[in-house]
Formats: structure tokens, C-alpha cells, sequence
């Protein structure tokens, strides 16, 4: 069904800039470890590996459950059935703060609210500037 | 203009004379204090930030962050810059004493100041085997890693990056005891919060990442000591590769980013692991041998061994003999060839579709 959204090449795998900046995050210059190329590519692989299996074990939990959407909730079951149970909290509390962050979001557009002011102020306010505009306005005039 | 003659009737012609100069000083003056403060902007911009932007003390905005690159100076020069905040609890404040000692003493010989403590010059050697000068930081990610784990132990051992994160500690710490820091820079990090920018720091060169992104990413996880990467999976992609697999149908919105924090915390361990490897070996590169090798040693990671396989053990071997570089190389070519071939499946796949 999402099937026209593979119109990139390189799609199923991940960007090499990307993982090239991670694994020197990981291994920082100064600890003069470097990262072969061939091996970054094979780790890259090797993600993409881990990647569909902890969402195909996420996907049969998620069907056992009879739910059709996957859920962060499936996938830490996934990692713990995986035995990769150790990822779960710091997996847990990325989600959440990602929950966190957009919610956060949402909230910024408000323009009113952040204002800081009531609207009785506000709206003072504004009759005090359009009175500011219309002096000037005049005194222009 | 049609406005003020008809809302103004009364005006009079005293008032007229007087309006060129009331126009003209009216605004810079008589506008309300609030606007001054940013805080009336009822109309766009955002007041808080407009406040900030527009005082003095938003200078500090960038100091902080260049005040940042210089813990990468030598050790000895952030003790410097510690000092005065040491000074300062003394006079200021008894309780803080014990803290801010035992948080801010760059050198070892108090007991309470050791999980602080550097370390830098007695062990290095330890990590450094005399015939191979260039191996000497090698010591590091594991212990600049370690500090990421959960486990406090790990924080003892000695490692060359240690000191900045142990400084930032205290600097916290600091933060949190003594509200009026002396320098500028302190209020804004304390908005911010500083333990997020001394991790790339840390954990990548200062100019690897733009500083906006590092900012964005401050905010976004404030608290993250567990792991070095600053750096995100695009989720798009990883929601890609998920639903590669046919039978998997619909993603909630949170799950690319819980596979991708997993991802990054497997990829830190293989990245560690592999590096042991490479460690033991005494090489400076990891190659794909290595990492192999390093998977193999997993039984979580038996997942691998198909994809792995393909890494024949000679190369390994020539490479220990002698001229690793040129194996490398060779090893490279080998490896791109299956990886594009893995690539072409892909899309012979979408093509099918």
C-alpha cells in the first residue's frame, strides 16, 4: 500500500553519511579508531537486519494482539523477546520524550498564550497601539 | 487618514501644532513599558524570545557554546577556568564546600574527588603500548562509552575524554547551588541545559555538527547520558525499512523512533564490540573481519552471522600479518560489490510491485 513511496534508490538501506556520523560519534576522532568502509557498509546491513527483524517479531506480536497498527509497546516486547531487553527503558523514554517534544509543538502556535497577557489586556493593548497608529497617521496627514 | 479626521473631531488647532513633534516623539517614548519588555506583541513575533534577543545578556546566547569548544583545550586550562567557582562557594556559601571540592578538584589525592577525576596522566600508559605511539588513545570510546551505561563503576576508569564530561558535571552542579554564576555565559546554560551540550563535545569533534542541530537536539533530550550519539535516524527511512517487509502494515507514529533509539543503542554496542576487537588485535581500523568477529562472539547477535558470513576469515589473517591498508582496500571492493548487489534486489522488488 505504501508501496509508491519506494521511489528513492538506496531506500531500504540507510544513509551512509549518516551512520559514517554516528560511528564517529561513537568512536570519536581522538580515540584514533577509525571505521573501515567496507565495515560501515557491512554494519550498515547489518542494521537494516535488525531493523526488519525486530519489526517482523514487533509485527507478530502486534497480530497475536489483534492490532494492526504497530505500537511502541510491540516493538519493546519485541527487543525483549529478542533479548535485547536492556534497549527497552532508553527506548521507552525516547518515545516519550518524542511525545513530549510534539506536544510541545502544538503548543507553540498559540501566539495568545504566549503572550502572557489576558485578552482584556491584549485588546487594551491593541486600542492603545491603533490610537499610537492613528496620531502618527494624522500627524503625518 | 480619512480615520483621524473623523474620530478627532476635537482635536484643535493647539493640538495641530503641537503634532509634528508628538508624532515624531511619541513613539520612542510613550510606548508602554510592557513593549519595551517585548512582552505586548499580540501581533507576531514571540515576546519572551524578542526580550532575550534584543537584551545585553542574549550576547551570552554564543558564549556558552564557544565557551564550550574550549574544554577541549588540555585539562590543565579548564581547571583554570573552574577555579573561581571554587573560590566563590567557599566564600559563599559552607555547605557548598564539600561539593563544590569534591566536584571541581581536578587532582586525584582527595578520595572524595576520585569519581572525578581524570586520572589522564597515571594510567594512560596502560592504554598506550610503547611501540605503537599512535594506539595510545585507543583506551578511550570504551570508557568514553562506559560513562554512558548505566552503571556507575564505569565511570572510574581513567580515560582521555573523562575529564570534560567530570567537569561538566561540577558545573551543573554548581549551577544548580549558586544561581548568580560569574560568568555570563552560566544563566543561558542553565536554560538550556548544559550536561546535552558537553556531550558532543565529548563524544565528536566540536565542528562535526552545526550548532543549531545540536541545540535542537538539547531540547529535545535533556537527559540522554546513556548514550554518545547525537545524531538521529531519519525516522521516514526507518519507517521504510520496516514496511519493506510486506507483511508488516500499519506504524504508529512513535514506532520509527523507538526502532530507531534501538538501533542506535545496537549500533553502539556493535560499534563498541567490533572495536574491542579491533583493540586486541592492536589495529587502529575496523574492518569487516572485525566486526564479524566481534558478532559472532554474541549469541543476541546470531541474527547476523548470515549477513556476516560473506567475510572470509583469510583476509583477517593476512591483515595481522602485515599490510592492512592494502587488504582493506581489496576487502572494500568485495564488500560494495555485494552491497550493490543487495541494493539491486531492492529494486527489483519495487519493480515487481
Amino acid at each position: 500500500m505504501s508501496d509508491h513511496e519506494y521511489g528513492g534508490n538506496d531506500d531500504l538501506s540507510l544513509p551512509k553519511a549518516t551512520v559514517q556520523k554516528i560511528v564517529s560519534e561513537i568512536l570519536p576522532a581522538s580515540t584514533g579508531v577509525s571505521f573501515s568502509k567496507e565495515a560501515r557498509d557491512l554494519l550498515i546491513e547489518c542494521c537494516v537486519e535488525f531493523i526488519t527483524l525486530v519489526s517482523s517479531e514487533a509485527n507478530e506480536i502486534s497480530e497475536k494482539e489483534a492490532k494492526k497498527t504497530i505500537a511502541c509497546d510491540h516493538i519493546t516486547k519485541a527487543l525483549d523477546t529478542l533479548g535485547f531487553g536492556d534497549y527497552v527503558p532508553a527506548v521507552l523514554e525516547a518515545a516519550a520524550q518524542h511525545k513530549e517534544t510534539q506536544r510541545v509543538r502544538e503548543k507553540r502556535g498559540n501566539k495568545f498564550e504566549d503572550s502572557g497577557m489576558t485578552m482584556e489586556e491584549l485588546f487594551e493593548l491593541q486600542q492603545k497601539e491603533f490610537e499610537e497608529a492613528k496620531k502618527k497617521q494624522s500627524g503625518e496627514a | 487618514m480619512h480615520l483621524s479626521r473623523p474620530t478627532y473631531p476635537a482635536f484643535t488647532p493647539a493640538q495641530n501644532s503641537s503634532r509634528p513633534i508628538a508624532g515624531t516623539i511619541l513613539t520612542p517614548f510613550q510606548i508602554p513599558g510592557p513593549l519595551h519588555l517585548g512582552e505586548f506583541t499580540p501581533y507576531g513575533l514571540k515576546p519572551k524570545q524578542r526580550y532575550y534577543s534584543s537584551d545585553p545578556a542574549a550576547t551570552t546566547t554564543i558564549t556558552p557554546i564557544t565557551n564550550h569548544d574550549a574544554y577541549h583545550l588540555p585539562p590543565q586550562q579548564q581547571h583554570v577556568q573552574y577555579t573561581p567557582y571554587n573560590n566563590n562557594s567557599n566564600n559563599n556559601n559552607n555547605n557548598n564546600n564539600n561539593n563544590s571540592q569534591h566536584l571541581l578538584s581536578p587532582y586525584p589525592h582527595q578520595p572524595g574527588a576520585q569519581y572525578y577525576h581524570p586520572l589522564v596522566p597515571q594510567h594512560q600508559p596502560q592504554y598506550s603500548p610503547p611501540h605503537q605511539p599512535g594506539y595510545r588513545p585507543h583506551g578511550v570510546p570504551y570508557y568514553s562509552s562506559y560513562t554512558d551505561s548505566p552503571t556507575p563503576t564505569d565511570y572510574l576508569p581513567p580515560g582521555q575524554n573523562l575529564p570534560q564530561q567530570q567537569h561538566l558535571h561540577p558545573q551543573q552542579l554548581q549551577q544548580q547551588q549558586q544561581p548568580q554564576p560569574p560568568p555570563p555565559p552560566q544563566p543561558q546554560q542553565h536554560q538550556q541545559s548544559p550536561l546535552v551540550f558537553n556531550q558532543p563535545t565529548t563524544s565528536s569533534p566540536p565542528n562535526a555538527m552545526p550548532r543549531g542541530k545540536v541545540a535542537a537536539q538539547v531540547a529535545k533530550e535533556p537527559e540522554i547520558m546513556e548514550s554518545p550519539v547525537r545524531t538521529k535516524f531519519p525516522t521516514a527511512r526507518i519507517k521504510r525499512i520496516m514496511q519493506a517487509d510486506e507483511e508488516v502494515g500499519k506504524v504508529a507514529q512513535q514506532t520509527p523512533i523507538a526502532v530507531g533509539k534501538a538501533l542506535e543503542l545496537f549500533m553502539v554496542q556493535l560499534v563498541h564490540k567490533s572495536a574491542e576487537v579491533a583493540k586486541e588485535k592492536n589495529s587502529k581500523r575496523i574492518t569487516a573481519p572485525m566486526l564479524k568477529q566481534a558478532i559472532d562472539s554474541t549469541n543476541e547477535w546470531d541474527f547476523l552471522r548470515e549477513i556476516v558470513a560473506k567475510v572470509t576469515e583469510e583476509k583477517e589473517g593476512a591483515k595481522s600479518g602485515g599490510r592492512p591498508k592494502a587488504e582493506s582496500d581489496s576487502d572494500d571492493d568485495a564488500d560494495t560489490g555485494e552491497v550493490r548487489k543487495k541494493g539491486r534486489g531492492g529494486r527489483k522488488k519495487k519493480a515487481a510491485v
